[in-house]
């Protein structure tokens, strides 16, 4: 047999992913769901997209990804719930916590997605890879829920590679950097993998400090108005500066990105701040001004706000020159922070947004691990 | 820029006193220009040697180095390779002499016989001259002690372009240099020296009086400071050295309303004592903001810093402390900067509370003052 300079240590790395995880979680959490065709839609409307689908609802061929209607037209019957993240977070919360027990080397990759490494760690000697997986699995079973299930190993990227013309893994270990580029990956990337097919670990268990926070949304009928932008605005600099000070970040830059409807096109402008901001008013403040640069008679269909320049809210280094911070703004969000904690996103409002349906919710996009330490 | 004649400079002169004034022009050459012939330095003979120029069009240096002129003329060289050059040659005379025809300039020193290929002086962009404007005379000695106290609190960031430069404040009372990056203001009273009729309020960029100690270093006596009539372009000379600089359009800060007026404690602090200390212990601060807590007790001032997992460093500088006990926390960089430029043994160090801004000065002088803002950390 050919020498291929494999690592023939026992393999350390695992990845566990949650099945169907927020329709399973949401079948979890009402037993009546439990067996029938179940999807988790962005909204409760037809030209929604579909977040995640119960294997039931897989099986009759409804993927994420899909528009509400088209689903329906497969399944008429098909129930759509929308997501609920915070009941999410807390399962994600949990499987983290039972792989923490293998390891401390765990790397959320997302909200239902983690990987571990057990180099070094007692359990690898005593349960090996195969038997720390089921150890993983039944305590998701017996914590998490018997309707919650994960399915444990490696690789997520089969498809991009089956692209490139890999299809088997031998097909991936004899492939040439120059056929993994083919497959999309970067030329990093693709060293790595071949250092990893060939059983080396590379890449940290350390996952990056996010950089920005941003909200955006996606209007069910696009508006040119200035006050009801300004609602929609001012509720996303509150979500943006809520997950922030969750965080205990503050930052300086404020983008605004604007997408026109139904005349495409679209815009992004930021502005740097003399001084880093946290609070929901000061960035919705910064991002009037910069919405102030969109062409006014044109309708718009999805807007965001963002917050970049991101430092510890602790390195508090003042200005000279600045007004003195008024403390008043700070406290006053600090308490609706804990009120709606304790008591909901809706439970205290501001005036301007009092009596009007929440429009904007709190969600989880991919790849992104929902957690605002993150 | 004096005579730029189509006769060919021919000259002598000493390959070591050429070099260094290539030197010190060359830091005037921008490093991406987009204008070629802004590589160059220019070369003319004067009445006094021979004049050497080089601009980025923001900031001009020019030098004067002694020559035996044979043939007046000038020409355009790389700077570069020039510099590079005749920083190699032996300590022999260097023949200098320009073929107008192919514009090449012949170097001969000792073994080498050297051509290099030069742009006409009509292409280099004439500098504004200083003919005209507002005058004004500041001893070399004391204009570059404040340059060195304040240029360092300028900000380097061009969001703010006002803050990039040195504010020269001219009153009736004298000058004033300020520099702040809005966390930390310096403030320098030049010693007063007969009244002005000028008032003026320039923003000087701070890259550019950086320039001003290495370009009039062996020049003595008087600056003369010119500010052109359209208050655009401000010029230094001192003996047969020169700096032009394009002046910052737009209005400086009201930095006198950020000077503290009162202060609840007094600390009396030896210079160098601090600077070690604030030194070693900043070294814990690296990862963490460069946030140092000082903190008064009795007879003395406690500095600390922490990193998480890093480690921590606490240490106690004996000091005379008036007033109520304090603790405040700043950047250590600040501090240091400040440390650094004090001509006096001793330093006062002034404060009215964690959350107000701190003054550093001489004891019992405000020609000198800095002030830093704190960093708000829970103690």
């Amino acid at each position: 047999m050919v020498e291929l300079g494999l690592n023939r240590a026992e393999p350390a790395t695992l990845v566990v992913d949650l099945n169907c995880a927020f329709a399973s979680i949401e079948q979890q959490h009402d037993p009546s769901l439990r067996g029938r065709p179940l999807a988790i839609a962005a909204y409760a409307t037809d030209a929604a997209t579909i977040v995640s689908s119960s294997r039931e609802a897989r099986d009759l061929g409804i993927k994420t990804g899909m528009r509400v209607f088209e689903a329906k037209a497969l399944y008429p019957r098909l129930v759509i719930r929308e997501p609920n993240p915070p009941r999410y977070r807390e399962v994600s919360d949990k499987l983290i916590e039972i792989l923490q027990r293998h390891t401390p080397d765990v790397l959320r990759m997302s909200i239902d997605e983690a990987s571990l490494n057990l180099a070094g760690t007692p359990d690898l000697t005593r349960l090996g890879p195969e038997g720390v997986g089921w150890a993983i699995k039944r305590a998701v079973r017996a914590e998490v829920g018997e309707w919650v299930t994960c399915s444990i190993g490696i690789d997520a990227t089969a498809r991009h590679l089956a692209r490139a013309g890999i299809r088997t893994p031998l097909d991936f270990l004899y492939a040439t950097p120059q056929r993994l580029r083919l497959a999309g990956m970067r030329r990093e990337v693709a060293e790595h993998w071949l250092k990893r097919l060939r059983g080396y670990e590379v890449g940290s268990f350390e996952s990056a400090r996010r950089k920005s926070y941003s909200h955006s949304h996606v209007m069910a009928r696009a508006t040119s108005v200035q006050a009801d932008l300004e609602e929609l605005l001012m509720r996303l600099s509150e979500m943006v500066g809520r997950r922030l000070r969750a965080a205990g970040r503050r930052g300086s830059v404020v983008t605004v990105s604007v997408v026109y409807r139904p005349r495409a096109g679209h815009f992004s402008h930021q502005a740097k701040q003399p001084q880093p901001i946290s609070t929901g008013e000061e960035i919705y403040r910064a991002a009037l001004e910069l919405l102030a640069a969109r062409e006014p008679n044109r309708e718009i269909g999805t807007l965001g706000v963002g917050l970049s320049g991101l430092s510890d809210a602790a390195e508090d280094q003042m200005d000279l020159f600045a007004e003195p911070r008024a403390p008043r703004g700070d406290r006053l969000e600090k308490a609706m922070d804990t009120i709606r904690d304790r008591f909901g996103e809706d439970a205290v409002q501001r005036g301007r947004l009092l009596g009007r349906a929440p429009v904007v919710r709190d969600r989880i996009a991919f790849g992104n691990t929902g957690h605002p330490e993150e | 820029m004096g005579i730029r004649s189509q006769t060919a400079l021919k000259l002598t002169c000493q390959p070591s006193t050429l070099s260094s004034a290539l030197q010190i022009v060359s830091r005037a050459i921008s490093t991406r220009t987009t204008l070629p012939i802004l590589n160059n330095i220019l070369l003319e003979t004067t009445s006094e040697g021979l004049a050497l120029t080089a601009t980025n069009l923001e900031i001009g240096i020019r030098k004067v180095v002694a020559a035996e002129v044979a043939e007046e003329g000038s020409t355009t060289v790389p700077a570069r390779l020039l510099t590079d050059f005749v920083g190699t040659l032996p300590e022999k005379d260097l023949e200098m002499a320009l073929d107008l025809s192919t514009q090449t300039l012949s170097l001969k020193c000792a073994r080498f016989d050297t051509h290099v290929k030069c742009i006409e002086a009509e292409e280099f962009p004439p500098g504004p001259r200083p003919d005209e404007g507002d005058r004004l005379s500041i001893p070399l000695d004391e204009l570059l002690a404040a340059i060195e106290q304040t240029q360092m609190a300028a900000s380097t960031d061009e969001a703010r372009p006002v803050l990039t430069g040195v504010l020269l404040h001219i009153d009736r009372d004298g000058q004033t240099l300020a520099a702040t990056d809005g966390h930390r203001l310096a403030v320098r009273k030049l010693q007063a020296r007969g009244g002005s009729d000028l008032e003026a309020r320039l923003i000087v960029p701070a890259r550019a009086l950086a320039e001003l100690p290495r370009a009039f270093r062996g020049e003595s006596g008087e600056v003369e400071v010119i500010v052109s009539k359209a208050r655009n372009q401000i010029f230094f000379r001192a003996g047969t050295s020169e700096v032009t600089s394009r002046l910052i359009d737009g209005t400086y800060p009201n930095y006198t309303q950020v000077i503290p007026t009162k202060s609840s404690t007094t600390v009396k602090v030896a210079t160098s004592e601090l600077n070690q200390t604030v030194r070693a212990v900043s070294l814990f601060a690296r990862d963490s903001a460069n946030v140092i807590r000082l903190k008064t007790e009795t007879g003395g001032l406690v500095l600390s810093a922490t990193t998480n997992e890093v480690g921590d460093s606490r240490a106690e500088v004996s000091a005379d402390v008036e007033g109520s006990d304090i603790q405040i926390a700043f950047n250590a960089r600040y501090i240091l900067d400040a440390l650094a430029v004090a001509a006096e043994d001793h330093v006062e160090l002034l404060f009215d509370g964690p959350l107000s801004p701190g003054l550093i000065r001489p004891p019992g002088s405000d020609q000198y003052l800095y002030v830093i803002m704190p960093v708000r950390v829970a103690m």
